[in-house]
């Protein structure tokens, strides 16, 4: 009824244009607190409520209750303990919160009223409740009892649970007072139950679990006993129609191929196996026959058998594993289907090892197709069990349908390998020598020695390119020693070999006609001795040839320059040099006897013509060194130019000297037109 | 009177030219007829003026193994007595068998100049003894083949083993080859010491 729905828009209605009154903002009955939007509730609304107490819990750490007026229910956080009894009337006045439990009055005080009945429950049904109705009524409702169990003992006094639906649509009865009455309530009986339905909520008003809470088991009526469990063949079993059928308790039996306490089982009987969720801690190993019993539901792609009861009868014998030689055949071919739970051998090649919190995973891979094998965490594995080596593995195959494959009706594409243990691995080959890790580190290893190699080759070749660069350099330097020896040597029996021999050959002659002919011997020994003169000049010249690197380290043209200074100091005329061209490197004997040339002409010049101007001239051509000395002198006739007889021997020595290296001497000279001497001179190529 | 012996001098020196002169103008039977300084002028003075004697310094532009061999081309009974200061045995080597009646050394006395010169007038052959001894050695030692002379010459140059290969157009092994050669005949152990015993031997310029 909308009015009595919304009696805050009624009131907003009402007030319109108006000044908004205090108290209209007060919540009187318990839809419109339950109407108020999320955030508007979890921002506080006062509330002023009238009702019956519903359910109570008064534990020492916990006081509150439910309360029930004509539009609904609503949790009550007193702010003071009140003694209270399911049935009481009560007042209460408060805020609105919300909370784990949802919707809730708090800070409330509590005027307690008349001491009442309950109110008759309303009638419902358990998928009514799941599916999200009646949050905070008190209602009835029935159901057959999944599972029996005590609230956990961290919470005292401990409430009784009975568990009810399906795992994934659980619903829980909580029983406050229950006081020997535990084993009054077995799995599979049907029983009608009577209490306050509650959601509990995350934060953000999201409903986590549904739950009922019932003041004391006197509120729960038997409606059906247990009864004895539908016995059925596996094969039987695995074809339940699903969800839409009742789910009725079954019985089976089987063998135990995979445990994982408190949590999973799976159990083989023939050629069929089926997963076991079992309600508690139960106490089965692998090998052991048991009876199971519980409530068939549909997994992932098959029937499982959920909130089970596992008695153990003994030992047994399952059928061998299936073997595939690799993972792409467990998943082909017809059977597939059967496959799942069962226990298969299959080959494969491990690429990779992970520890997760709960299990060891071996990343594998044959038949190009991936699968995860998981180990129990802490299982010892098998030694060289590395990347790379080939496994043989048993376990309890385990379908997965992804959800492209479920939409398109298609087939399980995956699976994964659930192994007991360390036992059920063997190395069917091991893992090569190289893995990705080996082989990068070999080629790293053998990157590094190559790059030790190249740079010790780089080193070394360095080292020999410096010893060759030496020997070649000291071959040079004693080729250059020799050549200079040879030059000298051949200079000196050219110079002072020849004109100590004509000294001696004067002498010689001298000595013979010294009593015939005193006047003629005279002249010889004056002669000898000016060749002897000219024999010092030779030896000089050769010392000045000698002197290491003279001739070498330095170009004709600055040798030029510094004899032309040495001529120009002992005279009062001006000697200047000109060179013109650009020189090229010139052969050291050349060198050598263009400086003595020059010497010698121009003392000559400055000597014997009285010159103002000496110019000497330098021209390298390519192929023709040419040397010019002139002088402003007084010049001289060519044809009477005094010879070695008279003691003069520079014209016949320049012109020997030039003529010994392949060049020609040109002179030319008037009396009072100075003295032209040029001497061209090939380059040798 | 006896004619007098007419002499070619033919020195690039001038002053030894004039020197011997010197000496010969005191020997009666001696007569210097010309004067030659290069080996072309050698040649040419031997033609025109046919001396009895040429006295040839091996040391000249033109050289004068080269004026030796063209004036024993023009006329082979020519009298060529060398008067020179090398006394490497090539150069004796090589005058001797292109035709040279003598072989003195510079040093020699001049008196004994005049013997030698005599007695190759005479129509016979003037070699001192020590010099006779070099020429006996040398005949018992093996001769460079040319190709070895090329190598020996490069390798006074200071060229490297592939250096010489590139410049003969020969393998370096071949070129190794040769570089052993001529280190065996020349009774040396390397190369620096092959070059200074070549130049000993007038074997190279």
């Amino acid at each position: 009824m909308p009015v009595l729905r919304h009696p805050v828009s009624l009131c907003v209605a009402l007030f319109a244009g108006a000044a908004p009154l205090a108290a209209a903002d007060v919540l009187e009955t318990v839809a419109a607190a339950r109407n108020l939007p999320f955030s508007s509730a979890a921002a506080g609304q006062e509330a002023k409520l009238s009702g019956v107490v519903t359910y109570l819990r008064d534990i020492p750490q916990d006081f509150n209750f439910y309360l029930h007026d004509a539009t609904g229910g609503v949790m009550v956080y007193p702010v003071d303990r009140t003694p209270l009894q399911p049935g009481r009337r009560v007042t209460v006045t408060g805020v609105t919160a919300m909370s784990v439990h949802g919707l809730r009055v708090t800070g409330a005080s509590v005027d307690p009223g008349e001491t009442g009945t309950l109110p008759e429950p309303l009638k419902t049904t358990m998928s009514d409740v799941l599916a999200g109705k009646h949050e905070g009524l008190f209602a009835e409702m029935e159901g057959v009892i999944r599972v029996v169990r005590l609230e956990s003992p961290e919470i005292q006094p401990q409430r009784l649970a009975l568990d009810f639906g399906s795992r994934n649509r659980r619903l829980t009865v909580w029983i406050t007072r229950y006081a020997g009455a535990e084993s009054r309530f077995s799995p599979g009986a049907k029983v009608r139950a009577r209490g306050v339905v509650v959601r509990w909520k995350n934060p953000r008003g999201q409903t986590q679990s549904t739950s009922v809470l019932v003041n004391s088991v006197d509120d729960i009526v038997d409606v059906a006993p247990p009864g004895v469990p539908l016995q059925q063949s596996l094969s039987d079993l695995q074809l339940w129609s699903g969800p839409d059928e009742p789910a009725g308790r079954v019985a089976m039996s089987g063998v135990v191929t995979y445990c994982r306490p408190g949590d999973l089982l799976v159990v083989q009987d023939g050629e069929r196996a089926i997963r076991v969720r079992p309600a508690g801690a139960e106490k089965a190993a692998v090998g052991d026959t048991v009876e199971v019993k519980g409530f068939p539901v549909l997994g992932e792609y098959t029937v499982e058998l959920e909130d089970a009861s596992v008695d153990n009868t003994g030992c047994g014998i399952t059928l061998p594993p299936g073997v595939f030689r690799d993972a792409a055949s467990v998943l082909a071919g017809p059977g597939l289907v059967d496959r799942d739970a069962r226990l298969v051998r299959v080959t494969a090649m491990l690429r990779e090892l992970r520890e997760r919190a709960d299990s060891q995973a071996l990343e594998m891979n044959s038949g190009g197709i991936t699968f995860t094998a998981f180990l129990p965490s802490g299982a010892a594995l098998p030694d060289g069990l590395a990347a790379g080596a080939e496994l043989r593995l048993t376990g309890i195959c385990s379908l997965h349908l992804s959800d492209e494959r479920r939409r398109l009706g298609r087939p399980p594409g995956q699976f994964s390998l659930l192994v007991s243990g360390p036992g059920q691995v063997e190395i069917s080959r091991p893992a090569p020598w190289w893995n990705r890790s080996r082989l990068l580190a070999a080629v790293a290893i053998i990157g590094l020695a190559a790059l030790l190699a190249a740079l010790w080759a780089t080193l070394a070749g360095r080292k020999n390119a410096l010893l060759r660069a030496e020997i070649s350099r000291r071959e040079r330097a004693e080729q250059q020693l020799a050549n200079d020896r040879r030059r000298v040597a051949g200079d000196l029996h050219d110079t002072l070999e020849q004109t100590l021999l004509a000294a001696g050959l004067q002498l010689n002659a001298a000595g013979r006609t010294l009593t015939a002919q005193p006047e003629a011997a005279a002249a010889r020994v004056t002669l000898a001795s000016q060749l002897v003169a000219r024999g010092r000049q030779e030896v000089r010249d050769a010392v000045w040839d000698l002197h290491a690197g003279a001739v070498r380290s330095h170009s004709l043209a600055g040798l030029l320059a510094t004899a032309c200074t040495e001529a120009a100091a002992s005279s009062t005329a001006e000697v200047f040099l000109f060179t013109e061209g650009n020189e090229p490197p010139l052969p050291a004997l050349i060198v050598a006897q263009s400086v003595r040339f020059v010497r010698e002409a121009v003392t000559n010049a400055l000597k014997h013509g009285s010159p103002q101007h000496v110019r000497v001239t330098m021209n390298a051509a390519p192929e023709f060194l040419t040397l010019t000395v002139a002088d402003d002198g007084c010049g001289f006739q060519i044809a009477n130019a005094p010879g070695p007889d008279t003691g003069h021997f520079g014209l016949g020595s320049m012109r020997e000297r030039v003529q010994r290296l392949g060049g020609s001497l040109d002179i030319t000279s008037m009396p009072g037109t100075g003295t032209t001497i040029t001497a061209r001179i090939p380059i040798p190529s | 009177m006896k004619p007098r012996i007419r002499i070619l001098l033919a020195d690039d020196h001038a002053i030894v030219r004039m020197g011997l002169k010197t000496v010969f103008e005191l020997e009666a039977d001696l007569q210097v007829v010309a004067e030659a300084a290069t080996a072309d002028e050698t040649v040419a003075a031997h033609g025109a003026c046919k001396p009895d004697i040429t006295l040839l310094d091996l040391r000249m532009p033109g050289s004068g193994l080269e004026a030796l061999r063209r004036i024993r081309a023009q006329s082979p009974r020519a009298r060529i007595l060398v008067l020179t200061t090398s006394e490497l045995e090539e150069d004796i080597h090589r005058a001797l068998s292109d035709g040279a009646s003598g072989y003195a050394l510079k040093s020699i006395p001049p008196e004994e100049l005049a013997g030698a010169i005599r007695a190759v007038h005479a129509g016979g052959r003037w070699v001192p003894a020590d010099i006779a001894r070099k020429l006996a050695d040398r005949a018992s030692a093996p001769d460079l083949s040319p190709r070895e002379r090329e190598v020996l010459d490069l390798v006074i140059k200071g060229l490297t083993n592939p250096e010489i290969a590139t410049a003969l157009g020969i393998s370096f092994g071949t070129a190794k080859a040769h570089i052993r050669a001529i280190l065996a005949k020349l009774q040396v152990s390397d190369r620096t010491e092959a070059a200074a015993e070549a130049c000993r031997r007038g074997l190279v310029e």
